[in-house]
Protein backbone atom coordinates (compact mmCIF):
# COMPACT_ATOMS: atom_id res chain seq x y z
CA UNK A 1 0.00 0.00 0.00
CA UNK A 2 1.20 3.26 -0.78
CA UNK A 3 1.58 6.22 1.88
CA UNK A 4 -1.44 7.95 3.21
CA UNK A 5 -2.28 11.25 1.49
CA UNK A 6 -3.53 13.14 4.26
CA UNK A 7 -6.69 16.21 3.97
CA UNK A 8 -5.88 19.38 5.28
CA UNK A 9 -8.28 20.22 8.24
CA UNK A 10 -9.06 23.56 6.90
CA UNK A 11 -13.00 22.88 6.02
CA UNK A 12 -11.84 21.10 2.49
CA UNK A 13 -12.81 17.04 4.64
CA UNK A 14 -16.14 17.95 3.70
CA UNK A 15 -17.19 16.97 0.41
CA UNK A 16 -16.44 14.33 -2.22
CA UNK A 17 -13.23 12.71 -2.30
CA UNK A 18 -12.10 10.33 -5.27
CA UNK A 19 -9.76 7.89 -3.87
CA UNK A 20 -7.97 5.19 -6.76
CA UNK A 21 -7.30 1.29 -5.87
CA UNK A 22 -4.42 1.42 -3.92
CA UNK A 23 -4.92 4.29 -2.43
CA UNK A 24 -5.45 5.80 0.95
CA UNK A 25 -6.04 8.81 2.17
CA UNK A 26 -6.33 10.23 6.06
CA UNK A 27 -7.58 13.25 8.12
CA UNK A 28 -7.52 14.75 11.23
CA UNK A 29 -10.44 16.00 13.05
CA UNK A 30 -10.51 16.68 16.58
CA UNK A 31 -8.95 14.24 18.37
CA UNK A 32 -9.63 11.52 16.13
CA UNK A 33 -7.84 10.76 13.23
CA UNK A 34 -9.62 8.83 9.78
CA UNK A 35 -8.58 6.47 6.98
CA UNK A 36 -10.02 5.70 3.96
CA UNK A 37 -8.15 3.21 1.58
CA UNK A 38 -9.32 1.65 -1.58
CA UNK A 39 -8.80 -1.81 -3.01
CA UNK A 40 -9.57 -3.01 -5.87
CA UNK A 41 -14.04 -3.93 -5.13
CA UNK A 42 -13.43 -3.36 -1.80
CA UNK A 43 -13.34 0.03 0.35
CA UNK A 44 -11.83 -0.19 4.08
CA UNK A 45 -12.19 2.60 6.69
CA UNK A 46 -10.68 3.17 10.49
CA UNK A 47 -10.85 6.02 12.92
CA UNK A 48 -8.89 5.93 15.56
CA UNK A 49 -7.26 8.52 18.62
CA UNK A 50 -4.82 10.91 16.84
CA UNK A 51 -2.44 11.11 19.19
CA UNK A 52 -2.06 6.77 19.79
CA UNK A 53 -1.26 6.66 15.92
CA UNK A 54 0.86 7.35 13.25
CA UNK A 55 0.27 8.90 9.52
CA UNK A 56 -0.18 5.36 7.61
CA UNK A 57 -2.87 4.18 9.75
CA UNK A 58 -3.72 0.85 11.67
CA UNK A 59 -1.65 -1.87 10.28
CA UNK A 60 1.02 0.40 9.29
CA UNK A 61 4.74 -0.59 9.22
CA UNK A 62 5.96 1.96 11.40
CA UNK A 63 5.01 -0.19 14.32
CA UNK A 64 2.29 2.47 15.67
CA UNK A 65 -0.59 0.42 14.82
CA UNK A 66 -3.51 1.29 17.08
CA UNK A 67 -6.09 -1.41 18.28
CA UNK A 68 -9.08 -0.78 16.29
CA UNK A 69 -9.58 -2.77 12.48
CA UNK A 70 -10.39 -1.82 9.42
CA UNK A 71 -14.29 -1.87 8.78
CA UNK A 72 -14.56 -3.20 5.40
CA UNK A 73 -17.34 -3.25 2.53
CA UNK A 74 -17.50 -5.01 -0.73
CA UNK A 75 -18.46 -2.57 -3.13
CA UNK A 76 -21.03 -3.23 -6.12
CA UNK A 77 -18.71 -2.27 -8.84
CA UNK A 78 -15.64 -0.26 -9.29
CA UNK A 79 -14.43 1.99 -6.41
CA UNK A 80 -15.29 5.50 -6.99
CA UNK A 81 -15.03 7.83 -3.71
CA UNK A 82 -16.04 8.88 -0.49
CA UNK A 83 -18.30 12.02 0.69
CA UNK A 84 -17.45 12.85 4.27
CA UNK A 85 -20.16 15.19 5.76
CA UNK A 86 -20.39 16.54 9.19
CA UNK A 87 -23.82 16.17 10.94
CA UNK A 88 -25.08 17.09 14.26
CA UNK A 89 -25.43 14.41 16.92
CA UNK A 90 -28.16 12.55 17.31
CA UNK A 91 -30.14 13.96 20.80
CA UNK A 92 -30.41 16.69 22.38
CA UNK A 93 -27.58 18.37 23.90
CA UNK A 94 -27.52 19.77 27.32
CA UNK A 95 -25.66 22.88 27.81
CA UNK A 96 -25.09 24.61 30.86
CA UNK A 97 -24.51 28.28 30.22
CA UNK A 98 -20.97 29.90 31.88
CA UNK A 99 -22.80 31.95 34.20
CA UNK A 100 -26.49 31.21 35.34
CA UNK A 101 -28.90 34.05 34.33
CA UNK A 102 -32.96 35.24 35.05
CA UNK A 103 -34.36 36.21 31.59
CA UNK A 104 -36.64 38.87 32.90
CA UNK A 105 -40.09 38.76 30.87
CA UNK A 106 -40.37 40.53 27.75
CA UNK A 107 -36.44 39.98 27.52
CA UNK A 108 -34.30 38.29 24.92
CA UNK A 109 -30.69 36.61 25.18
CA UNK A 110 -28.60 35.01 22.14
CA UNK A 111 -26.16 31.89 24.04
CA UNK A 112 -23.51 30.37 21.62
CA UNK A 113 -22.26 26.93 22.10
CA UNK A 114 -20.22 24.60 20.29
CA UNK A 115 -21.21 21.23 19.24
CA UNK A 116 -18.81 18.31 18.27
CA UNK A 117 -19.66 17.09 15.15
CA UNK A 118 -20.02 13.39 13.99
CA UNK A 119 -18.62 12.27 11.02
CA UNK A 120 -20.75 10.67 8.23
CA UNK A 121 -18.78 8.89 5.84
CA UNK A 122 -21.07 7.87 2.54
CA UNK A 123 -19.65 5.99 -0.73
CA UNK A 124 -19.79 8.27 -3.39
CA UNK A 125 -19.95 7.49 -7.54
CA UNK A 126 -19.73 9.94 -10.49
CA UNK A 127 -23.16 11.72 -11.20
CA UNK A 128 -24.47 10.73 -8.01
CA UNK A 129 -26.25 13.49 -5.98
CA UNK A 130 -24.88 14.98 -2.38
CA UNK A 131 -25.98 12.48 0.35
CA UNK A 132 -27.82 9.58 -1.38
CA UNK A 133 -25.04 7.22 -1.33
CA UNK A 134 -24.97 4.39 0.66
CA UNK A 135 -23.94 5.46 4.61
CA UNK A 136 -21.03 3.21 5.44
CA UNK A 137 -19.85 4.31 9.01
CA UNK A 138 -21.00 7.72 11.36
CA UNK A 139 -18.56 8.17 14.11
CA UNK A 140 -18.48 11.22 16.78
CA UNK A 141 -15.53 13.38 16.45
CA UNK A 142 -15.94 13.55 20.41
CA UNK A 143 -17.99 11.30 22.44
CA UNK A 144 -19.60 13.07 24.42
CA UNK A 145 -21.35 11.84 28.02
CA UNK A 146 -24.95 10.57 28.63
CA UNK A 147 -27.25 12.83 30.64
CA UNK A 148 -31.18 12.71 30.94
CA UNK A 149 -32.97 15.84 30.45
CA UNK A 150 -36.42 15.13 32.88
CA UNK A 151 -37.60 13.27 35.83
CA UNK A 152 -36.47 9.74 36.73
CA UNK A 153 -39.76 8.44 35.79
CA UNK A 154 -39.93 10.48 32.92
CA UNK A 155 -37.91 12.50 30.05
CA UNK A 156 -34.84 11.56 27.02
CA UNK A 157 -31.98 11.06 26.97
CA UNK A 158 -29.42 13.51 25.63
CA UNK A 159 -25.66 14.00 25.25
CA UNK A 160 -23.78 16.21 28.01
CA UNK A 161 -22.06 19.50 26.63
CA UNK A 162 -18.78 19.96 28.59
CA UNK A 163 -18.01 23.26 27.08
CA UNK A 164 -20.79 25.60 28.24
CA UNK A 165 -23.14 28.71 26.27
CA UNK A 166 -21.65 31.73 25.91
CA UNK A 167 -23.34 35.08 25.19
CA UNK A 168 -20.49 36.08 22.86
CA UNK A 169 -18.82 33.80 20.51
CA UNK A 170 -15.05 33.94 20.48
CA UNK A 171 -13.40 33.01 16.71
CA UNK A 172 -10.13 32.03 18.71
CA UNK A 173 -11.70 29.11 19.92
CA UNK A 174 -13.67 27.68 16.53
CA UNK A 175 -12.36 24.36 15.45
CA UNK A 176 -13.25 22.21 12.48
CA UNK A 177 -14.75 19.69 13.87
CA UNK A 178 -16.81 22.08 16.17
CA UNK A 179 -20.57 23.52 15.26
CA UNK A 180 -21.52 26.31 16.93
CA UNK A 181 -25.69 26.37 17.80
CA UNK A 182 -26.90 29.73 18.16
CA UNK A 183 -30.03 29.99 20.51
CA UNK A 184 -32.11 32.90 20.53
CA UNK A 185 -34.38 33.27 23.55
CA UNK A 186 -37.13 35.33 24.14
CA UNK A 187 -39.55 34.99 28.07
CA UNK A 188 -43.16 35.94 26.93
CA UNK A 189 -43.75 35.04 30.40
CA UNK A 190 -45.23 36.92 32.81
CA UNK A 191 -42.37 35.57 35.53
CA UNK A 192 -38.54 35.42 35.36
CA UNK A 193 -37.32 32.72 33.94
CA UNK A 194 -34.03 31.63 35.45
CA UNK A 195 -31.55 29.87 32.96
CA UNK A 196 -29.36 27.10 34.55
CA UNK A 197 -29.45 24.42 31.73
CA UNK A 198 -30.27 24.25 27.97
CA UNK A 199 -31.45 21.56 25.42
CA UNK A 200 -30.39 22.48 22.12
CA UNK A 201 -32.74 19.95 19.62
CA UNK A 202 -29.94 19.41 17.46
CA UNK A 203 -31.54 16.87 15.14
CA UNK A 204 -33.34 19.55 13.45
CA UNK A 205 -30.66 21.63 13.02
CA UNK A 206 -29.17 22.17 9.61
CA UNK A 207 -25.22 22.54 9.20
CA UNK A 208 -23.10 25.15 7.31
CA UNK A 209 -19.86 26.06 6.74
CA UNK A 210 -18.07 28.97 7.61
CA UNK A 211 -14.69 30.45 7.17
CA UNK A 212 -13.12 28.59 10.16
CA UNK A 213 -15.94 26.93 11.74
CA UNK A 214 -19.31 24.83 10.97
CA UNK A 215 -22.53 26.66 12.04
CA UNK A 216 -25.89 25.61 12.84
CA UNK A 217 -28.75 27.37 12.03
CA UNK A 218 -30.57 29.45 14.51
CA UNK A 219 -32.73 28.20 16.92
CA UNK A 220 -35.61 31.09 18.32
CA UNK A 221 -36.76 29.63 21.62
CA UNK A 222 -39.93 31.28 22.53
CA UNK A 223 -40.81 30.59 26.76
CA UNK A 224 -44.04 31.00 27.28
CA UNK A 225 -44.53 29.99 30.73
CA UNK A 226 -46.48 27.08 29.66
CA UNK A 227 -45.52 23.55 31.02
CA UNK A 228 -45.43 22.07 27.54
CA UNK A 229 -42.02 23.69 26.68
CA UNK A 230 -41.29 26.21 24.59
CA UNK A 231 -42.21 26.98 21.15
CA UNK A 232 -38.67 26.66 18.82
CA UNK A 233 -38.34 27.84 15.40
CA UNK A 234 -35.39 26.94 13.39
CA UNK A 235 -34.19 29.89 11.11
CA UNK A 236 -32.71 27.26 8.66
CA UNK A 237 -29.23 29.56 7.99
CA UNK A 238 -26.64 30.09 9.67
CA UNK A 239 -26.41 33.31 11.84
CA UNK A 240 -24.58 36.66 10.66
CA UNK A 241 -21.81 36.26 13.49
CA UNK A 242 -20.79 33.26 10.64
CA UNK A 243 -20.16 35.54 7.61
CA UNK A 244 -20.74 33.81 3.99
CA UNK A 245 -21.24 30.13 4.48
CA UNK A 246 -22.38 26.97 2.39
CA UNK A 247 -24.89 24.45 3.26
CA UNK A 248 -23.30 21.22 4.15
CA UNK A 249 -25.49 19.29 5.87
CA UNK A 250 -29.47 18.78 6.12
CA UNK A 251 -31.32 18.10 9.72
CA UNK A 252 -31.57 14.80 10.46
CA UNK A 253 -35.39 15.41 11.07
CA UNK A 254 -36.59 18.45 9.16
CA UNK A 255 -39.23 20.12 10.83
CA UNK A 256 -41.75 22.77 8.68
CA UNK A 257 -43.32 24.84 11.40
CA UNK A 258 -41.18 24.69 14.50
CA UNK A 259 -42.27 22.44 17.17
CA UNK A 260 -42.70 22.54 21.45
CA UNK A 261 -40.09 21.01 23.37
CA UNK A 262 -38.60 21.18 26.87
CA UNK A 263 -35.50 23.71 26.37
CA UNK A 264 -35.41 25.28 29.71
CA UNK A 265 -34.95 23.42 33.14
CA UNK A 266 -37.45 25.59 34.67
CA UNK A 267 -40.63 24.00 32.47
CA UNK A 268 -39.51 20.59 34.22
CA UNK A 269 -39.48 22.02 37.65
CA UNK A 270 -43.37 23.20 36.42
CA UNK A 271 -44.50 20.17 35.37
CA UNK A 272 -43.24 18.49 39.02
CA UNK A 273 -40.53 16.77 37.04
CA UNK A 274 -37.40 19.06 37.67
CA UNK B 1 -74.12 -57.52 -1.58
CA UNK B 2 -76.27 -56.64 1.80
CA UNK B 3 -73.33 -54.33 3.20
CA UNK B 4 -73.36 -53.02 6.52
CA UNK B 5 -76.37 -50.66 8.02
CA UNK B 6 -76.50 -48.19 10.58
CA UNK B 7 -80.01 -48.43 11.90
CA UNK B 8 -78.72 -45.43 14.45
CA UNK B 9 -78.23 -43.08 11.48
CA UNK B 10 -81.13 -40.98 10.36
CA UNK B 11 -81.70 -38.75 7.79
CA UNK B 12 -82.04 -36.10 10.81
CA UNK B 13 -78.84 -37.32 12.85
CA UNK B 14 -77.16 -37.15 9.38
CA UNK B 15 -77.95 -33.44 9.21
CA UNK B 16 -77.22 -33.21 12.71
CA UNK B 17 -73.51 -34.05 12.07
CA UNK B 18 -73.41 -32.41 9.19
CA UNK B 19 -74.22 -28.89 11.10
CA UNK B 20 -71.71 -30.11 13.50
CA UNK B 21 -69.17 -30.51 11.50
CA UNK B 22 -70.00 -27.38 9.23
CA UNK B 23 -69.51 -25.75 12.32
CA UNK B 24 -66.01 -27.15 13.38
CA UNK B 25 -64.27 -26.45 10.14
CA UNK B 26 -65.75 -23.00 9.44
CA UNK B 27 -66.65 -21.59 12.47
CA UNK B 28 -63.61 -22.45 14.20
CA UNK B 29 -61.22 -20.76 11.91
CA UNK B 30 -63.53 -17.95 11.13
CA UNK B 31 -63.41 -17.54 15.11
CA UNK B 32 -59.55 -17.51 15.02
CA UNK B 33 -59.57 -14.93 12.36
CA UNK B 34 -61.13 -12.48 13.97
CA UNK B 35 -59.40 -13.30 17.02
CA UNK B 36 -55.80 -12.34 15.21
CA UNK B 37 -57.72 -9.39 13.64
CA UNK B 38 -59.02 -7.85 16.83
CA UNK B 39 -55.36 -8.19 18.41
CA UNK B 40 -53.84 -6.64 15.11
CA UNK B 41 -55.81 -3.86 15.92
CA UNK B 42 -55.81 -3.39 19.53
CA UNK B 43 -52.20 -3.74 19.26
CA UNK B 44 -51.70 -1.10 17.00
CA UNK B 45 -53.92 0.99 19.09
CA UNK B 46 -53.16 0.64 22.22
CA UNK B 47 -50.69 -1.95 23.42
CA UNK B 48 -49.39 -5.62 22.46
CA UNK B 49 -50.37 -6.97 26.26
CA UNK B 50 -53.85 -5.15 25.47
CA UNK B 51 -53.98 -6.94 22.48
CA UNK B 52 -53.22 -9.93 23.43
CA UNK B 53 -55.93 -9.91 26.31
CA UNK B 54 -58.50 -8.67 23.61
CA UNK B 55 -57.64 -11.79 21.11
CA UNK B 56 -58.17 -14.21 24.19
CA UNK B 57 -61.66 -12.47 24.96
CA UNK B 58 -62.65 -13.27 21.42
CA UNK B 59 -61.08 -16.48 21.07
CA UNK B 60 -61.66 -18.16 24.50
CA UNK B 61 -65.56 -17.68 24.83
CA UNK B 62 -66.37 -17.96 20.69
CA UNK B 63 -64.74 -21.93 21.44
CA UNK B 64 -67.30 -22.48 24.64
CA UNK B 65 -70.39 -21.63 22.47
CA UNK B 66 -69.12 -23.47 19.48
CA UNK B 67 -68.15 -26.82 21.51
CA UNK B 68 -72.28 -26.25 23.10
CA UNK B 69 -73.31 -25.94 19.85
CA UNK B 70 -71.66 -29.01 17.82
CA UNK B 71 -73.01 -31.22 21.33
CA UNK B 72 -76.16 -29.46 20.80
CA UNK B 73 -76.07 -30.43 16.89
CA UNK B 74 -74.77 -34.10 17.90
CA UNK B 75 -78.31 -34.38 19.98
CA UNK B 76 -76.71 -34.31 23.58
CA UNK B 77 -78.68 -32.59 26.00
CA UNK B 78 -76.67 -29.72 27.93
CA UNK B 79 -78.98 -29.68 31.00
CA UNK B 80 -77.74 -32.85 32.60
CA UNK B 81 -74.10 -32.45 31.62
CA UNK B 82 -73.80 -28.73 32.61
CA UNK B 83 -75.08 -29.77 35.90
CA UNK B 84 -72.90 -32.86 36.73
CA UNK B 85 -69.95 -31.15 34.94
CA UNK B 86 -70.44 -27.96 36.18
CA UNK B 87 -70.07 -29.50 39.78
CA UNK B 88 -67.01 -31.17 38.93
CA UNK B 89 -65.78 -28.47 37.18
CA UNK B 90 -66.47 -26.73 39.91
CA UNK B 91 -64.32 -28.39 42.40
CA UNK B 92 -61.83 -29.14 40.30
CA UNK B 93 -61.11 -25.26 39.16
CA UNK B 94 -61.30 -23.52 42.28
CA UNK B 95 -57.38 -22.92 41.57
CA UNK B 96 -58.22 -21.72 38.15
CA UNK B 97 -60.65 -19.61 38.54
CA UNK B 98 -58.25 -17.44 41.21
CA UNK B 99 -55.88 -17.38 38.89
CA UNK B 100 -58.07 -16.00 35.84
CA UNK B 101 -59.54 -13.59 38.47
CA UNK B 102 -55.82 -13.01 39.45
CA UNK B 103 -55.62 -12.69 35.57
CA UNK B 104 -58.23 -9.45 35.47
CA UNK B 105 -56.44 -7.75 38.25
CA UNK B 106 -52.92 -7.69 36.52
CA UNK B 107 -54.70 -6.30 33.46
CA UNK B 108 -56.41 -4.15 35.41
CA UNK B 109 -53.83 -2.63 37.55
CA UNK B 110 -51.04 -2.75 34.80
CA UNK B 111 -48.01 -3.63 37.10
CA UNK B 112 -46.24 -4.68 33.90
CA UNK B 113 -46.37 -5.24 30.34
CA UNK B 114 -45.43 -7.73 27.99
CA UNK B 115 -41.12 -6.98 27.47
CA UNK B 116 -40.70 -5.58 30.67
CA UNK B 117 -38.10 -7.22 33.07
CA UNK B 118 -39.50 -7.96 36.56
CA UNK B 119 -38.21 -9.99 39.37
CA UNK B 120 -40.74 -12.02 41.58
CA UNK B 121 -39.29 -14.22 44.28
CA UNK B 122 -36.06 -15.48 43.53
CA UNK B 123 -36.75 -15.37 39.52
CA UNK B 124 -36.02 -12.35 37.30
CA UNK B 125 -37.21 -12.37 33.54
CA UNK B 126 -38.55 -10.88 30.62
CA UNK B 127 -42.73 -10.91 30.07
CA UNK B 128 -43.59 -13.29 27.13
CA UNK B 129 -46.87 -13.06 27.93
CA UNK B 130 -49.91 -12.05 30.53
CA UNK B 131 -52.07 -15.25 29.85
CA UNK B 132 -55.37 -16.13 31.62
CA UNK B 133 -53.90 -18.63 34.34
CA UNK B 134 -50.15 -17.98 34.60
CA UNK B 135 -47.67 -14.81 33.23
CA UNK B 136 -44.91 -16.53 31.12
CA UNK B 137 -40.65 -15.13 31.53
CA UNK B 138 -37.94 -15.73 29.74
CA UNK B 139 -34.95 -15.55 32.04
CA UNK B 140 -32.19 -13.94 31.19
CA UNK B 141 -30.37 -17.61 30.94
CA UNK B 142 -32.72 -18.25 28.38
CA UNK B 143 -35.41 -20.70 30.88
CA UNK B 144 -38.68 -20.71 30.48
CA UNK B 145 -40.77 -19.67 33.84
CA UNK B 146 -44.84 -20.14 34.36
CA UNK B 147 -45.59 -18.14 37.01
CA UNK B 148 -49.59 -18.67 37.81
CA UNK B 149 -51.64 -15.55 37.87
CA UNK B 150 -52.65 -15.80 41.75
CA UNK B 151 -49.16 -16.15 42.95
CA UNK B 152 -48.07 -12.95 41.27
CA UNK B 153 -51.28 -11.17 42.69
CA UNK B 154 -49.76 -12.30 46.31
CA UNK B 155 -46.35 -11.75 45.66
CA UNK B 156 -43.70 -8.69 45.80
CA UNK B 157 -42.91 -7.62 42.33
CA UNK B 158 -40.84 -5.85 40.66
CA UNK B 159 -40.51 -4.20 37.49
CA UNK B 160 -36.99 -3.58 36.72
CA UNK B 161 -38.12 -1.97 33.47
CA UNK B 162 -40.65 0.34 34.25
CA UNK B 163 -38.63 3.71 34.38
CA UNK B 164 -35.99 4.62 31.92
CA UNK B 165 -32.98 5.54 33.98
CA UNK B 166 -31.78 3.51 37.43
CA UNK B 167 -29.64 3.88 39.87
CA UNK B 168 -26.05 1.76 40.04
CA UNK B 169 -24.86 1.62 44.14
CA UNK B 170 -21.09 0.34 44.23
CA UNK B 171 -20.29 -0.49 47.93
CA UNK B 172 -16.68 0.70 47.99
CA UNK B 173 -14.16 -0.30 50.63
CA UNK B 174 -11.18 1.85 50.91
CA UNK B 175 -8.53 1.29 53.98
CA UNK B 176 -8.74 3.54 56.64
CA UNK B 177 -5.47 5.68 56.36
CA UNK B 178 -6.92 7.04 52.99
CA UNK B 179 -8.08 10.56 52.96
CA UNK B 180 -11.78 10.38 52.37
CA UNK B 181 -11.88 13.84 50.36
CA UNK B 182 -9.25 12.15 48.01
CA UNK B 183 -11.12 9.30 47.38
CA UNK B 184 -14.36 11.24 47.22
CA UNK B 185 -12.76 13.10 44.59
CA UNK B 186 -11.27 9.82 42.33
CA UNK B 187 -14.33 7.99 42.50
CA UNK B 188 -16.43 10.85 40.92
CA UNK B 189 -13.90 11.21 38.39
CA UNK B 190 -13.97 8.01 37.26
CA UNK B 191 -17.97 7.91 37.37
CA UNK B 192 -18.12 10.96 35.52
CA UNK B 193 -15.58 9.75 32.38
CA UNK B 194 -17.34 6.84 31.86
CA UNK B 195 -20.14 7.83 29.09
CA UNK B 196 -22.65 5.54 30.11
CA UNK B 197 -22.95 7.26 33.34
CA UNK B 198 -25.33 10.20 33.48
CA UNK B 199 -23.94 13.48 33.92
CA UNK B 200 -27.58 14.24 35.30
CA UNK B 201 -28.78 12.90 38.02
CA UNK B 202 -25.47 13.91 39.35
CA UNK B 203 -23.37 10.90 40.56
CA UNK B 204 -23.31 11.18 44.03
CA UNK B 205 -20.67 9.46 46.68
CA UNK B 206 -22.07 8.29 50.24
CA UNK B 207 -19.85 7.09 53.66
CA UNK B 208 -21.60 4.21 54.54
CA UNK B 209 -20.21 3.60 58.11
CA UNK B 210 -17.01 1.86 59.05
CA UNK B 211 -16.29 -1.62 58.55
CA UNK B 212 -14.38 -4.01 59.86
CA UNK B 213 -11.71 -3.56 58.06
CA UNK B 214 -12.48 -0.44 55.97
CA UNK B 215 -14.38 2.39 55.77
CA UNK B 216 -17.41 1.63 53.72
CA UNK B 217 -18.24 4.09 50.61
CA UNK B 218 -21.24 3.91 48.20
CA UNK B 219 -21.08 5.24 44.94
CA UNK B 220 -24.60 5.86 43.34
CA UNK B 221 -24.51 6.23 39.61
CA UNK B 222 -27.47 6.67 37.03
CA UNK B 223 -27.98 5.25 34.05
CA UNK B 224 -30.40 4.20 31.06
CA UNK B 225 -31.49 0.74 31.96
CA UNK B 226 -30.15 -0.99 29.39
CA UNK B 227 -27.12 0.22 30.22
CA UNK B 228 -26.99 -1.45 33.82
CA UNK B 229 -24.86 -4.03 33.61
CA UNK B 230 -22.53 -2.70 31.39
CA UNK B 231 -21.71 0.31 33.30
CA UNK B 232 -21.44 -1.90 36.76
CA UNK B 233 -18.60 -4.29 34.91
CA UNK B 234 -16.83 -0.71 33.34
CA UNK B 235 -17.25 1.18 36.66
CA UNK B 236 -16.10 -1.62 38.98
CA UNK B 237 -12.82 -2.23 36.56
CA UNK B 238 -11.91 1.48 36.77
CA UNK B 239 -12.04 2.10 39.83
CA UNK B 240 -9.54 -0.68 40.41
CA UNK B 241 -7.48 0.62 37.32
CA UNK B 242 -7.77 4.00 39.08
CA UNK B 243 -6.83 2.65 42.43
CA UNK B 244 -4.05 1.01 41.54
CA UNK B 245 -2.47 4.23 39.96
CA UNK B 246 -3.29 6.69 43.19
CA UNK B 247 -2.08 3.88 45.58
CA UNK B 248 -5.43 4.07 46.93
CA UNK B 249 -5.64 0.75 48.78
CA UNK B 250 -9.10 -1.70 49.02
CA UNK B 251 -8.44 -3.42 52.34
CA UNK B 252 -8.40 -6.99 52.86
CA UNK B 253 -10.70 -8.08 55.57
CA UNK B 254 -8.10 -7.56 58.91
CA UNK B 255 -8.32 -9.56 62.49
CA UNK B 256 -6.17 -7.98 65.04
CA UNK B 257 -5.49 -10.53 68.10
CA UNK B 258 -4.96 -9.55 71.49
CA UNK B 259 -3.00 -11.85 73.84
CA UNK B 260 -3.43 -10.93 77.31
CA UNK B 261 -3.21 -7.09 77.55
CA UNK B 262 -4.05 -4.92 74.46
CA UNK B 263 -0.31 -2.94 75.08
CA UNK B 264 1.75 -5.98 75.56
CA UNK B 265 4.17 -6.93 72.40
CA UNK B 266 2.57 -10.22 70.53
CA UNK B 267 6.14 -11.63 69.55
CA UNK B 268 6.18 -13.98 66.57
CA UNK B 269 9.04 -16.30 65.53
CA UNK B 270 8.80 -17.33 61.88
CA UNK B 271 10.56 -20.31 60.77
CA UNK B 272 10.81 -23.18 58.68
CA UNK B 273 8.47 -26.17 58.68
CA UNK B 274 10.03 -28.26 61.45
CA UNK B 275 11.56 -25.57 63.50
CA UNK B 276 10.53 -26.11 67.16
CA UNK B 277 8.86 -22.70 67.79
CA UNK B 278 8.24 -23.11 71.38
CA UNK B 279 10.90 -22.06 72.45
CA UNK B 280 9.92 -18.09 72.36
CA UNK B 281 8.87 -16.98 75.58
CA UNK B 282 5.57 -16.15 75.56
CA UNK B 283 2.90 -17.04 73.16
CA UNK B 284 3.64 -19.58 70.22
CA UNK B 285 2.86 -17.99 67.02
CA UNK B 286 -0.14 -19.61 65.16
CA UNK B 287 0.95 -21.36 61.69
CA UNK B 288 -0.09 -23.41 59.26
CA UNK B 289 2.89 -25.75 59.70
CA UNK B 290 1.97 -26.04 63.38
CA UNK B 291 -1.14 -27.57 64.15
CA UNK B 292 -0.48 -27.69 67.72
CA UNK B 293 -0.44 -23.73 67.61
CA UNK B 294 -3.89 -22.82 68.14
CA UNK B 295 -4.36 -24.99 71.30
CA UNK B 296 -0.89 -23.36 72.18
CA UNK B 297 -1.96 -19.86 71.46
CA UNK B 298 -4.31 -19.89 74.53
CA UNK B 299 -1.86 -21.28 76.52
CA UNK B 300 -2.03 -18.54 79.39
CA UNK B 301 1.68 -18.95 80.84
CA UNK B 302 4.41 -21.06 79.64
CA UNK B 303 3.19 -22.92 76.99
CA UNK B 304 6.74 -25.47 76.82
CA UNK B 305 5.16 -26.88 80.52
CA UNK B 306 2.51 -28.63 78.09
CA UNK B 307 2.93 -32.21 77.42
CA UNK B 308 3.04 -32.73 73.94
CA UNK B 309 1.80 -36.38 74.04
CA UNK B 310 -1.06 -35.43 76.31
CA UNK B 311 -4.57 -36.53 75.10
CA UNK B 312 -6.73 -33.41 73.34
CA UNK B 313 -9.13 -32.17 76.02
CA UNK B 314 -12.43 -33.64 76.42
CA UNK B 315 -15.33 -31.70 74.80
Amino acid sequence: MSDSSPIPDDGSIWGTHWIEPGQRIHWDLGPRRFWVEARTGEIRLAWAEAPDVGEHGPGAEDGSAPDPEWSRWALPGDMGGVEITPALPDRALVVTPEQPFHLLPGAKARVFARVPVWVQIRLAAEGQAPGSGPLLVEVPSVVLSDTWWGTTTEGELAYWLPTSARLLIDPARHRPYMAVCTLQMQNRSTAPLPVDRLAIRAIHLSLFQGKDSLWADEAQVTYQGTVEGSQIEMSGSAPDEAGPTRSVASPRAPVQRGLRGRTFHRILSLAGQG
Amino acid sequence: MSGFTFPWVTLENLAGLLRAALLLFLAIPILMAASRAVRGWVEKKYSPQQGMVAGKVILYPGLVLIFISVLQELGFSLAPLLGIVGIAVGFASQTSVSNVISGFFLIGERPFEVDDLIQVGDTTGRVMSIDTLSVKLRTPDNRFVRIPNETIVKSQVTTITRFPIRRLDLNVGVAYREDIGRVQKVLLEVARANPRALMEPAPNLFVDGYGESSVDLRLAVWTVRESFLALKTELLREIKERFDSEGIEIPFPHRTLYVGSESDPFRVRMGPAGTDLREASGPVPITPEDPAGDEAAHAPDNPTEQDPSAPPPQR
